[in-house]
């Protein structure tokens, strides 16, 4: 039986807050599992107060692939888990697992991706006519482009053909747009260091619009996401700081392993405000302070904020609101488990907050954890 | 004092005017002694006394009976003046005077007294400084080698004899009388005063401490930063305490100066304000540089001290690395001599040029400054920088990451090695596994001519010329003649088989399928980083010994070479283009465009089965038609430039 939570460390808000917040999401602002905190406490603060346990439970499949890569998606009413691995034959493929409503785990749907030796990097939207587009790399050895593949058309487009000879890495659809295929964020290999690339599909056939999105002053960028807000985007992107990061004795730089990198060092968060025109109109900021992480995944919906990282212990998940350029935060979830976690994913939904996250990645225990909160 | 004759005795006088020339025993008055107030007896009847303007030594002859009439019968000679009695012989203290006889006579015998008046003419510090006003100021530890300080004192006569009537208030013995030695501690002012008679000179012993400083930190201000492989960047510094395998690496470009800023810890402060200069020397392969500070102000507050310096000569105009250059620290003493303070030991890349474009990375700078030691062009120094991939290609054989002695490597897991990250020297360098693909180490490679300023290397990608199809990298053995159809005629794995080798970086057995490859072209030639290969005058000699041929996948092969996992592809080809005829072009033509020897050899080559099957003949080969150029009989590349 998985084991849950180990512990959950004291947070920076009162804790009586944090509860009371939690309390008021299972009566309708969050969907939260009556299971979860029903049965899953534990004591803090001298015994005086309780705060549930995020208990995660290990997703079933049927495939005995070694899954490499996690999104949440919404789909006909269902919420689903999509996994990526590749088969014996080193096809890649996508699996999709609806973990709740109607055929709740009882199905595994798979798309063959566009086949290629390595496993992609991939991000799914679902189109209007319910077809699934896939933004994915396609690396090669000296090279990696981005390419567009439709469920529907079948056709593969080489979105970064603008680039041809460009080096992009972790393509993420935009979250959160809706009617149109949405741009595709990003981070490109340039020079000596990496920035965040958008690409954007031109109302006719062609080459996918290009142009660098941002670049970071400092550090340099290893993971970005956007989300669409109700005046323009948030971009989210981490950022390898040299300066934040202890090496060992021996000059190890820490890092998880990772399914696609093969392990992955830590960085900062930071976001910034986007206009419509993805124009920077905020500072950026680092919504988390100077705490580190391995990979993350954040959400917003209207004002509400989540950010999901991973840590050299477990998970940490932060809730809160974006206020201009700053994070008020609200709700601060630490979780320890034994086995590193990588690929964390994260997805406000109505159903309520939904979190995933790979368990022992690039290795034969890999497996998918997820909750609903 | 006094000069004693003898007892007093009846005396018979002989008178000169008797005439009957007869003796008259009479009480005669007699000369008792003399007596010497205002000077000391040397011994006997020598005495002395000090200079002393306006005073006299007094001689005063005592007689029996002790009254003016015996006293008017003295008869008085040698130096000195009457006094106010008779009995009162004066000799001024006004000068020095040696030995002077002062004789006094009264009815026999006569007795003298011998006067000398010395003087003490000077007192004198050997201490560094002289301060005037009788005072001398010296330096704790800094005065002499053996540590002490000798105060002499002149007397005239300077004569030993005169030196022993010297009185000190303190010092310690020595040979001479007329010097005292002092230790040079502790510090603090030290009166010595020397007495000769009531003559006295003082000397005030100013004893200061000296500062002792001792190099803390020393900034190079001027280098360029080096990147810790990723880790962040070598602070420039070097700092006292810092364990040496710590300390920051230098990297200054060749033939310019080097700008420092020296922190010195005041480990003993001056007891008032000194001024002092300080230099450091170092040598760099016969080029001895120097930084000399101006004058630097200690004050007795002051814990710390700076100053700010230029070599005054350039770096060697060579590309090097200097391992342990050392610089040798001075300081000034109060006589202006230098003494050693310490030493600091540094390691110091000198490239060719100001890194350009990328990060100087340690382990680039390493590598490349390691390889051309002692060059000074651009193309030499690229060319032998590059022999030291040859030399690194096999597992265990890789170039090590400096920062945490990670072996790098090109493909280390094979198949199973990661897509993400793995594409620029930032990645090779950040990784923990340190491997990467050919676009690392092409980078790799461009990147450590950049740390030189050369901006020319540039990386470039191939890929097959046919779409679709992977390239085979050697080696690999084609067996037979293959039994699937033209152009790929090969089962991969069956009758294509990959053998051990090609060695890429730090691995023998590295992935060897791809759809594309990474070079390096510098100067007209082509290398090949990853596998150490080249340099190579174009393309096609590149391809040549690194291209085993072609294949078409998916599906793949999967299979084990010792532990890595590997995958072929399900159909290979020896390699080949694909040509389609255009209108009014020959067979003839083509075969010349890419080289073959003939039409005839294209034709009837196995690949062109296909083509044979529907044209008949040469002549009926159509615009439209695909013709396959195998490679075996042409001289045309199978890959071509991204």
């Amino acid at each position: 039986m998985f084991r849950c939570a180990t512990s959950i460390r004291p947070t920076a808000v009162p804790l009586r807050a944090v509860l009371g917040r939690i309390v008021a999401a299972a009566l309708g602002l969050l969907l939260v599992s009556v299971e979860c905190v029903a049965q899953e406490f534990i004591m803090l603060n001298h015994g005086q107060e309780k705060l549930p346990l995020i208990r995660m439970k290990p997703l079933s499949t049927n495939s005995d692939e070694e899954v490499n890569g996690i999104e949440w998606l919404e789909r006909n009413g269902s919420l689903e888990i999509v996994a990526s691995s590749r088969t014996k034959d080193f096809e890649p493929v996508l699996r999709f697992y609806p973990v709740e409503g109607k055929g709740a785990l009882g199905s595994n749907n798979v798309f063959a991706l566009p086949s290629q030796l390595d496993m992609p990097q991939w991000s799914v939207f679902i189109e209007t006519d319910a077809s699934l587009s896939v933004a994915l790399t396609r690396p090669g050895s000296a090279i990696s482009p981005l390419v567009f593949w439709n469920s529907g058309s079948k056709e593969e487009t080489v979105i970064s053909g603008r680039q041809p000879g460009g080096i992009f890495s972790g393509p993420r659809f935009i979250k959160r747009v809706q009617n149109s295929t949405p741009p595709v964020i990003a981070v490109e290999s340039y020079e000596s260091s990496k920035r965040i690339a958008l690409f954007s599909r031109p109302a006719t056939n062609g080459p996918w619009d290009y142009r660098v999105l941002h670049t970071p002053e400092v550090g340099v960028v290893q993971q970005a996401l956007a989300v669409r807000s109700d005046s323009g985007y948030y971009l989210f992107y981490k950022v390898y700081v040299a300066a934040g990061l202890k090496t060992d004795a021996g000059g190890v730089i820490p890092s998880l392993p990772h399914a696609h990198s093969g392990s992955v060092t830590q960085g900062i968060v930071y976001c910034v405000r986007l206009s419509r025109d993805f124009v920077i109109v905020g500072k950026p900021f680092r919504p988390l302070g100077d705490e580190l992480f391995f990979e993350f995944d954040a959400d917003v919906e209207k004002d509400q904020v989540v950010i999901l990282g991973t840590s050299d212990s477990g998970f940490v998940l932060n809730e809160g609101r974006l206020v201009g350029d700053s994070f008020v935060r609200s709700t601060r979830i630490e979780r320890d488990l034994p086995s590193p976690l990588s690929a964390p994913a994260v997805s406000i939904t109505q159903r309520g907050l939904c979190i995933a996250l790979l368990e022992n990645t690039r290795s034969p225990k890999a497996r998918v954890l997820y909750t609903q909160l | 004092m006094s000069s004693k004759s003898q007892p007093l005795k009846k005396l018979r006088t002989e008178s000169p005017h008797d005439p009957s020339n007869k003796c008259i025993e009479e009480d005669h008055p007699t000369l008792i002694r003399l007596h010497v107030q205002g000077a000391q007896n040397l011994s006997g009847n020598n005495w002395w006394a000090s200079v002393n303007m306006g005073t006299f030594i007094t001689v005063r002859a005592e007689t029996q009976p002790d009254t003016p009439d015996a006293w008017s019968l003295i008869n008085w000679q040698g130096v000195g003046a009457p006094g106010a009695q008779p009995n009162l012989r004066l000799f001024p203290r006004d000068a020095v005077a040696v030995n002077q006889n002062v004789s006094a006579d009264l009815n026999s015998p006569v007795l003298d007294v011998n006067l000398n008046v010395y003087d003490l003419t000077a007192l004198a510090s050997d201490l560094p400084i002289n301060q005037g006003a009788q005072r001398w100021k010296g330096y704790a530890d800094f005065v002499l080698p053996s540590h002490t300080s000798l105060v002499t004192a002149t007397t005239n006569p300077n004569t030993p004899d005169v030196w022993a009537l010297l009185q000190w208030n303190t010092g310690t013995a020595t040979a001479f009388a007329n010097r005292k030695q002092f230790a040079d501690t502790p510090v603090g002012d030290t009166d010595v005063r020397a007495t000769l008679g009531q003559k006295h000179l003082n000397a005030l012993l100013h004893m200061c401490q000296w500062p002792v400083l001792q190099v803390q930190r020393i900034r190079f201000t001027n280098g360029h930063d080096i990147n810790r492989d990723t880790a962040g960047q070598f602070d420039r510094e070097w700092q006292n305490g810092r364990a040496q395998n710590d300390q920051s690496r230098l990297c200054h470009t060749r033939g310019t100066t080097i700008q420092l800023t020296v922190d010195l810890n005041v480990t003993t402060a001056p007891t008032e304000n000194e001024t002092v200069q300080v230099r450091g020397t170092a040598n760099f392969l016969g080029t001895q540089l120097q930084w000399t500070s101006g004058n630097i102000a200690v004050g007795p507050a002051d814990a710390q001290v700076s100053f700010n310096a230029t070599s005054d000569n350039p770096l060697p105009n060579l590309v090097a690395v200097y391992d342990t250059f050392r610089i040798t620290w001075e300081m000034t003493l109060p006589d202006n001599s230098w003494r050693q303070i310490g030493t600091t030991d540094h390691v110091l890349y000198a490239t060719l040029g100001d890194p350009n474009g990328t990060p100087a990375y340690w382990t680039l700078l390493d590598i490349s400054c390691r390889a051309g030691n002692g060059l000074s062009d651009e193309a030499t120094l690229v060319a032998t920088a590059y022999v030291a991939f040859a030399g690194k290609t096999g597992d265990g054989n890789g170039f090590r990451r400096l920062r945490d002695n990670q072996e790098l490597t090109y493909y280390l897991n094979g198949l199973n090695t990661p897509l993400q990250n793995v594409f620029t020297t930032f990645d090779l360098l950040n990784r923990p596994d340190g491997t990467g693909r050919c676009g690392a180490w092409a980078r790799f490679f461009v990147d450590m001519c950049k740390t030189h300023g050369i901006t020319t290397a540039q990386v470039f990608g191939v890929v097959p010329k046919v779409a679709n199809t992977k390239l085979l990298v050697h080696n690999c053995t084609f067996n037979g003649a293959g039994s699937l159809a033209a152009p790929f005629t090969h089962v991969g794995n069956v009758e294509c088989v990959k053998q051990n080798g090609a060695a890429g970086q730090g691995k023998t057995n590295p992935q060897f399928i791809f759809g594309d490859h990474a070079l390096v072209e510098y100067g007209g030639r082509v290398y090949d980083p990853s596998y150490g290969t080249g340099s190579y005058p174009d393309l096609a000699a590149w391809e040549a010994p690194a291209i085993a041929g072609l294949g078409l996948g998916p599906p793949y092969v999967g299979f084990t070479q010792g532990a890595t996992p590997q995958a072929i592809t399900s159909q290979c080809s020896e390699g080949f283009i694909e040509h389609t005829m255009q209108p009014a072009e020959t067979l003839a033509q083509v075969a010349a465009l890419y080289g073959v020897a003939s039409d005839n050899a294209l034709y009837n080559h196995a690949y062109n089965h296909a083509l044979r099957a529907t044209r008949a003949t040469i002549a009926l080969i159509q615009a439209g038609d695909v013709v396959y150029i195998p490679r075996t009989i042409s001289n045309v590349t199978i890959l071509r430039r991204l």
